[in-house]
């Protein structure tokens, strides 16, 4: 399963890469991803657990993304004004979180959006303690109520 | 040109001229911090909302072709990589020791620049 879900990844990615441009290059790149996919699978992770997603996990990844950008962009607005503001009305806050996942990629996920999302940039995760830098008090809010954990819980977490 | 290219024309301005405000903001923002946290957001924020419209910019302009999907391929690489090598820099710091910049009650700035 997710030397197959690799392999077909690679494969997109390679065709994406290469577009139409003959059979050979197909053919090569097809059995380029079947080689690295397979090798993956049974040496690269051999003991992690891989970032495999079911269908119904990436539908709703789909959507998390979208609700990610468009947080992303309200953030974005909010720091734009801070920086622009002649007195720089920043007052910086370390804020310590702590949240618990079965998965790595999950938390993987957590701290990249929340590295993403402007004002907010995580510092240092140390087991299930999220060590997140906010430029304001105000930015916090997402995080520290919980509901930003939630979501990456609904999207990775859930069958 | 038609209409339909005129429109695409001018959404794909204003999405590159956003992008270019958001870039001049990180910019201004790294130049005008107190410490290394709060610099590491204004270049690390670029990347995420600058380099993002910028490149949606380019997928209009282009329209349904084949080349968008690699543009489309940048942008995720953008947005995995920039987030990770803006917490790999922020993290050295603070495993090194490095104290955020507060305010001080009282004036005066803090003494860890």
């Amino acid at each position: 399963m997710k030397a197959l879900q690799a392999g077909l990844w690679l494969a997109a990615f390679w065709l994406v890469l290469a577009g139409a441009s003959g059979v050979a290059t197909a053919v090569v790149g097809l059995a380029g991803a079947a080689g690295l996919a397979a090798w993956a699978a049974y040496s690269l992770w051999a003991e992690d657990d891989p970032p495999v997603l079911s269908a119904r996990q990436w539908i709703r990844f789909a959507g998390y993304c979208v609700g990610l950008v468009r947080d992303i962009v309200a953030a974005a607005i909010l720091v734009a004004e801070k920086v622009l503001d002649p007195r720089m009305p920043i007052d910086p806050v370390l804020v310590v979180h702590r949240a618990r996942f079965g998965r790595e990629v999950s938390k993987i996920a957590l701290a990249n959006s929340i590295t993403l999302t402007p004002g907010t940039l995580t510092v240092d995760v140390d087991g299930d303690e999220f060590v997140i830098h906010c430029l304001a008090e105000e930015f916090s809010s997402e995080i520290r109520d919980g509901t930003f954990e939630r979501r990456i819980r609904r999207v990775f977490e859930e069958r | 040109m038609s209409i339909v290219g005129t429109v695409r024309y001018a959404a794909a301005a204003v999405l590159m001229c956003v992008g270019a405000f958001f870039f001049f903001v990180g910019t201004l923002g790294l130049i005008r911090f107190p410490d290394f946290y709060s610099r590491t957001h204004g270049a690390t924020k670029c990347d995420t909302v600058g380099a993002g419209s910028i490149l949606l910019g380019l997928c209009v302009l282009r329209g349904l072709e084949a080349d968008v999907l690699k543009i489309l391929a940048i942008a995720a690489m953008v947005l995995l990589t920039s987030p990770t090598a803006g917490h790999a820099l922020a993290r050295a710091a603070y495993r090194t020791g490095l104290r955020p910049w507060t305010h001080r009650i009282g004036g005066g700035e803090s003494d860890d620049a």
